[in-house]
């Protein structure tokens, strides 16, 4: 079944978010299908990053809507915010690993605060962890590792808990273009397992890399909304 | 609970130096309070020991003929404050005198007659220690008694004294205590800002506050217990190194020198688990209201 015939599990009604006077976003309202491939571009500052928070509550809309897989945000207490982000895999620019705790703690850490019993956490951090190649690294700390390890860890992280939907923040931002080659296509492979994938870029050779619908935000405002012409 | 714990010791061990100011200050305010309540409490058994061991001395005016002291023994047998009455003649008082005069009893060879009065010597009921000065009081009024004698400005004193250390250990508690609150949740909230970002990461990959706040409180029981046992254990050396000495000095009051009983450690450990978990809810929710 195409992403286009699946019902819409993102949904978007006149957002706007406000940073004091200033508009981030600016009345969007859109709606994205289930197991959709989506990037979000757009210049610095023209909303991307804001957009992902509002979808896992990093921030919270100034006004509108916003439905993330049957859930709306707007009314959301602050105390099931984690149900939401256990439905979502998220990734930053800048990892955001634990500096602390190895590479498999910080996987594990997922399934550990969603209650998952310590053998299952096991098996599941060490199958993704072989997904992402980074089984060998279980034990080392995320500073002794290169930038798309990092990533790859983070990825394995986002992938953990199996989640509907999945959230990059300029995921290849900070990676060599090999880096980022491994990284995209380990993105890409959730997608084809049936995942929706929201990925926020400014980078056009990634957006040419995978065939996706693109939303371009300008000053705030949706600007454009199209199939990348790669899209089948 | 197993993870819980893992991750409060796992931040022990990466935090040991601020966890051991925290347990050094716990283990220090436990020493403070507990060697001021060791004090009080054995002060206050002291004190009782004396209360029990009092003993009036009632002299008599010279020369009193048999019939009124028998007049006056009758009396005084009558008191319900008196347990036992017994009359000391001025032979008996001399013979008392050498006794406990035996090195320097030539000293008593000189005299040309024997100036020591007649007396009572009044033993009083236990659990009236306390009415000794009125009995005194009362005593003296009889005619033919010359005076009554016994510690009372010392006991008096004393009493005062205790009831004074106990005011103030009461008062060492509340502060040490309050003082003690206050290090945890500085600690903590040190620990808290050196993990800010930490603690961020995890609430984005779904943890409840619930998740992330549970091994800060259990670290911070674990540093009441481990304080307050210090604290304790430390205190109970210095008194089993000082008990002997103690008890030594003040063996000829029929006293025993005791630690505190074991309600008492029981409670300061508990009570100083509970500092640790104040501390730690102060810092918290001074935490979450900032993030």
């Amino acid at each position: 079944m195409q992403a286009a015939d699946q019902p819409a599990i993102i949904r978007l009604f006149r957002v706007t978010r406000r940073y004091g006077a200033a508009k981030a976003l600016d009345e969007i309202s859109l709606e994205i299908p289930a197991s959709a491939f989506v990037f979000i571009t757009g210049p610095s500052g023209a909303g991307k990053t804001t957009l992902l928070k509002l979808l896992y509550l990093g921030l919270r809309a100034s006004e509108g809507q916003v439905i993330v897989d049957g859930m709306n945000l707007a009314r959301m207490d602050r105390h099931r915010i984690p149900m939401l982000r256990r439905r979502l895999g998220i990734i930053f620019q800048d990892y955001k690993l634990i500096a602390t705790r190895s590479v498999y703690e910080n996987v594990a850490l997922v399934l550990e605060a969603a209650g998952a019993p310590r053998r299952a956490i096991a098996a599941r951090v060490n199958t993704v962890l072989r997904t992402v190649g980074m089984e060998e690294r279980r034990d080392a700390l995320p500073p002794s590792l290169s930038g798309g390890e990092q990533q790859r860890v983070a990825v394995a992280r986002a992938l953990v808990g199996e989640p509907r939907i999945l959230l990059a923040d300029e995921p290849t931002g900070s990676l060599d273009s090999a880096s980022a080659a491994v990284v995209m296509n380990l993105i890409t492979r959730f997608h084809q397992r049936g995942g929706t994938v929201l990925v926020a870029t400014h980078d056009h050779h990634l957006i040419r890399s995978v065939p996706a619908r693109v939303i371009r935000l300008e000053a705030g405002r949706l600007a454009e909304f199209h199939h990348n012409p790669l899209n089948p | 609970m197993h993870l819980h714990l893992r991750k409060a010791l796992q931040d022990m061990r990466n935090n040991r130096f601020l966890n051991a100011v925290t347990i050094v200050t716990i283990a220090l305010a436990v020493i403070i309070v507990g060697a001021f309540s060791l004090f009080v409490v054995n002060a206050g058994d002291l004190l009782n020991t004396w209360r029990q061991g009092i003993r009036l001395m009632i002299y008599l005016d010279d020369g009193i003929a048999g019939e009124k002291r028998a007049q006056m023994e009758d009396q005084l047998r009558r008191m319900p404050e008196i347990e036992r009455l017994q009359f000391i003649s001025k032979q008996e008082a001399m013979d008392r005198l050498r006794r406990q005069m035996s090195r320097h009893a030539a000293l008593l060879e000189g005299l040309a007659q024997n100036p020591l009065p007649e007396a009572f010597e009044v033993e009083m009921r236990q659990g009236v220690e306390r009415k000794v000065e009125a009995l005194a009081q009362r005593i003296e009024q009889i005619d033919g008694v010359e005076e009554v004698a016994y510690g009372k400005q010392w006991i008096k004193r004393f009493g005062s004294l205790v009831e004074l250390l106990r005011i103030i250990s009461y008062a060492l508690t509340g502060l040490f205590s309050g003082a003690a609150v206050f290090f945890v949740a500085n600690t903590i909230r040190l620990i808290l800002y050196s993990r800010r970002e930490e603690v961020e990461i995890m609430r984005l990959v779904g943890a409840s506050e619930r998740f992330i706040r549970t091994p800060f409180y259990i670290q911070a029981l674990l540093q009441g217990a481990i304080g307050g046992l210090a604290g304790i254990g430390i205190l109970y050396l210095v008194y089993l190194f000082t008990a002997g000495d103690m008890a030594a000095a003040l063996g000829g009051f029929g006293f025993s020198f005791r630690f505190l009983p074991w309600t008492a450690v029981a409670g300061a450990v508990l009570a100083a688990m509970v500092v640790g978990w104040l501390g730690c809810l102060a810092s918290l929710k001074q935490f979450i209201v900032s993030s």
